[in-house]
This record gives structure tokens, sequence and C-alpha cells, in this order.
């Protein structure tokens, strides 16, 4: 289980979270959504230690991680895998050697086995094909599905998903969001996604947060949102330019 | 209790007193300053902490294969024309200055060409080519490891296990100080070779009497040298630090990088002044 409490944090004047509290049960596929700049992506990576938050505290199972230094961490990076929102492969690996990498430094593996293992990993994203293609030269989606093998290889508890289906054309938009439902259903891992994309929402979420002003606007399933009557929870799922949230 | 602090404020909250800190007016420039010191506390200790994770790094870190030998090419061997012509006129300007001021004093210029090769092995070479080259190389280091920041390749490094010092800032550091020194020498002679055609143009001085070795000791050479080796090791310390801090987007790659060039001008500077009065103290 996830839980944050009474998170804050702030980049200079600018209130990003503001008292944030909520938890995340096993096994849910989560989505965090809101507007750009919301503070979604912050939320997340507090979870893994990339932020650390300003007041309140980050529980990840029974681990109090905001105060974590590096060398403690490793073992919570090892739990929670993140998918980031540009992929982030290394341009200057093929996608074997890209999923091979954390296999090696997590597992302690040579490379000779880091790289048997990593096909694995490629066959659960059907990306074996392109085992020794350079991320240069795929598209996104495909890039994304990489990126997601080799956040598996650590065989995770918890993936964060940040932004998957941003700037995806909708058959691979759709794709992804198909893999994270599969791993939720197939592995039982716990699922929390980082989006805006009304359609990866409806196909794919348990249960939903929107973020709105630092705080949370409302928590809960699929119906909860769709009966809502709060304004703003009405123009983000209409996608309306008019209404409380400032375009 | 309600819990009031200036981070649950709403952005864009101003203190009725004029304040947006939410602290006394009259108190501000005190918390602006307290904030300033604790900032470049803050900034200390992680430049620290990077100079001493890439010291690690480089005797026992795993690196990219080829990555020492790429960035080498990248920090030398294109750096040497823009070292050439930038120096050279450098070297010319500082013999056609001095020879110039003891022309008008003096009139004899047969020791122009010594004391100036003392000079540029000692530390103009050094010093200034250092300053120079950080212009290239220290922006270079920056806009890429700040582009790898924002776009979160920094992240992903740390979440695969690996400290991006190892893969970022080590191969550098090597690469540079190989390379790096090896430039900076090239520099010296380009300065010596280009001050002497400006001796001999403007003011007709033989090369032969200007090329006089007289002041150039065993420990002028090893004051440079070792000069010419810390500056190189400082500039990809100072300038990965300036890309790993980066924050925002392209304008946060855009200020990374010019804090690069200032930050790398200042440790050459620092430095030279700690080199030269160690060395004065320990030779003279």
């Amino acid at each position: 289980m996830i839980r944050f409490e009474h998170v804050i944090k702030s980049f200079g004047p600018k209130v990003v979270l503001d008292d944030v509290s909520v938890a995340i049960t096993t096994g849910e596929v989560f989505f965090v959504i809101g507007q750009s700049g919301v503070g979604k992506s912050v939320l997340i990576k507090h979870l893994v230690g990339l932020l650390r938050p300003d007041s309140g505290e980050i529980w990840v199972d029974d681990t109090e991680v905001s105060g974590l230094d590096e060398r403690r961490l490793a073992p919570i990076r090892k739990r929670c895998g993140m998918v980031f929102q540009h992929s982030t492969l290394f341009d200057s690996l093929d996608c074997l050697d890209n999923v091979a990498l954390p296999i090696q430094k997590h597992r302690r593996l040579g490379l000779k086995a880091a790289r048997a293992e990593a096909y694995r990993y490629l066959d659960l994203v059907y990306m074996r094909e392109f085992a020794h293609h350079f991320p240069s030269s795929l598209g996104d989606g495909l890039r994304k599905q990489v990126a997601i093998a080799r956040t598996l290889t650590m065989e995770p508890a918890y993936v964060l998903f940040d932004e998957p289906t941003t700037g995806l054309d909708p058959i691979s938009a759709r794709r992804v969001d198909h893999l994270i439902r599969e791993l939720a259903d197939r592995t039982s891992v716990t699922c929390i996604v980082v989006s805006h994309d009304l359609a990866s929402i409806t196909s794919t979420a348990d249960r939903i947060m929107l973020l709105y002003r630092g705080r949370i606007q409302l928590l809960g399933t699929q119906e909860d949102f769709r009966q809502s009557k709060d304004p703003v929870v009405r123009q983000f799922m209409a996608g309306s330019p008019v209404g409380p949230i400032e375009v | 209790m309600d819990r009031i602090s200036t981070t649950s404020r709403p952005p864009g909250w101003r203190d009725p007193t004029g304040s947006v800190s939410g602290v006394p007016l009259w108190l501000e420039p005190t918390r602006i300053l307290g904030a300033g010191v604790l900032d470049l506390a803050r900034a200390g200790r992680y430049l620290w902490s990077v100079f001493l994770r890439t010291l690690y790094y480089t005797f026992r870190g795993k690196r990219e294969k080829g990555a020492v030998w790429r960035h080498g090419l990248e920090m030398g061997n294109r750096s040497v024309f823009f070292m050439t012509v930038t120096m050279g006129f450098v070297g010319m300007l500082f013999v056609h200055s001095a020879a110039y001021q003891v022309n008008q004093i003096t009139g004899d210029l047969h020791l122009v060409g010594a004391a100036y090769i003392e000079l540029v092995v000692r530390d103009l070479a050094a010093s200034i080519g250092a300053v120079v080259l950080a212009t290239r190389v220290g922006s270079g280091i920056a806009a890429e490891i700040g582009s790898m920041v924002v776009t979160d390749q920094v992240d992903a490094m740390r979440m695969c296990g690996t400290d991006p010092v190892e893969y970022l800032v080590a191969p550098r550091f090597i690469a540079s100080i190989v390379t790096g020194t090896a430039v900076l020498v090239y520099t010296a002679a380009v300065m010596v070779l280009s001050g002497m055609l400006a001796a001999n143009l403007y003011f007709g001085v033989n090369p032969r009497i200007y090329l006089n070795l007289v002041y150039v000791d065993w420990h002028e050479v090893l004051t440079g040298l070792v000069k010419c080796v810390t500056y190189c090791a400082a500039i990809p310390v100072v300038s990965g630090y300036c890309g790993l801090s980066t924050f925002g987007g392209s304008e946060g790659v855009g200020w990374a990088t010019t804090r690069a060039v200032v930050n790398s001008a200042i440790a050459v500077i620092l430095l030279d002044a700690i080199i030269s009065t160690s060395s004065y103290f320990i030779f003279y």
C-alpha cells in the first residue's frame, strides 16, 4: 500500500502540492489527473525519492521514504518502477541493452545473463523483434513499450507511469493502455498513472484522483466522476475551455 | 490548529505589508541574505559531493565503451581551431601592449620575449586558456547534461540504480584532464609564437632574441602544468554540477549553460590564486 500524508511541496513561491493525503491500495490501476502543471508528476516523483516534500510523509508499504538517502532509496526504487513521459531510453544503447542495464545494476548479473533476461521482458511487451534497434529508429509508442519492459525488469510491486500516452497516436496510446491493464490484471502490480488522456482514463482506471490547485478535488471511481456535479470535475471530463479551470 | 505557512497560501498571495514571503518588511533584507547564504551552502555541498563522486568513479566506476575517447575528441581535437584563433590573437595583443610600453620607457626590447614566455609558461596559457576553453567545453557539458535532466533521463538513470555522475561526469573528467591539458600546452606554444610574430612585425624584434628561455625554470613549468591539470579537472566537475542542478525546461538549460561558463571561470580564477600563492611559498 502507498500512502501520502499531508504532503506539501513548493517550488519557490509556487505551491504545487498543498496538503495532499491519499492511500493507494495494492493491485489497482490508480489515475492521477489534472491540467498540465498541477503537480501530478511531482506527486509520483516523491514516491521514489526523485523529489522531497517540504512537509508530510510518504509511505511505501511500511517504509517512510521522504527522508531516505540515495543508498536507502535503492530498494524502494526496485519496488516502484517508473515509466517516464519521454521514455528516457539511452540513445547509445540498443533496446536489448537498455532493458539489460537495470538487470545488471539491480541484480548484479553479467552482461550475457542480463541480456538473456532482457529478452524475456521484451517478450512481455511484444518487442523482441526490435531488440537490436536503437531507440532513435523507433516511434514514440514502441519506445514507450521498451521503457515499460525496462521498468518491469526490476519486478516492481508498483509501476508509476508519467503521462504514458502523451504524444502517441491513438493506436499506440490504446496499445499502451492495454499493456497497463494487462499488467495489473495478470501480475497484480499496482499501477499509478499520471494522465490527462480521457480515453485512457475511461478504458483503464480503477480509481481516479483529480488534482486542482495543488489539492485533491475529487477521489473516486469512474462512476463517481461521471456522476459528480463539481464544476471543476465537469469541466475536466467535458474537456471544456469554459469553467473554473483557467486555461 | 489551522496550519498557516507561506507554502499553503494561494499563488499570487501578497502580504498586506507588501512582503511576499510573510516575513515583516523590515526583516526582508535579512531573509533574502539568509536565503542566499543557505542556497550558496547547499550549492557548495552539492558541488563537493559531485567532485568526490567523480573522483570515486574515475577509479572505481564502469564506463560506457568509448565514452572517454568520444568526449576527449570533442573537448580536445574540436577545440584546437577555436583555441588557436583566440589565444593566438591574445598572445599578439599581450606582446604588442608590453613591447609598446617598454619601448616608451627604456627602448630596450631584448628581454620582452624572455619575460613574456615566463609568464605564458607559468600562468597565462593555463589561466586564460582555461577560461576560454570553459566557454566551449563547459557550456557543452552543462547543455548536454541539463537537457538530459529536463527530459527525465537523469532520473531514469537513478531509477536504474546508476549514479548519473558515474556515466555523465566521470568520463568527461578523465577526457578533460588528458585532452584539455594537451590543448592548454599547445595553447602556450601558440601564444609564444603569435607573440613572436607581433614582436617581429611591429617592433622588429629578432625571433632568436625573442625566444629567450632564460627566465623559464623547472618550477615555472611544473606550476604551469599543475594549473593546466587542475583547471581541466575543475571545468567538467563545475559544469557537470551546473547541468545536474538544472531545473525547468529549455529556459533552465539556458541558465545552466550560462552558470557553467561563469562558475567555471570563477573556479579557474580562484584555483589560480591558490596555486600561484602556493607555488610562490614553495619555490621562492
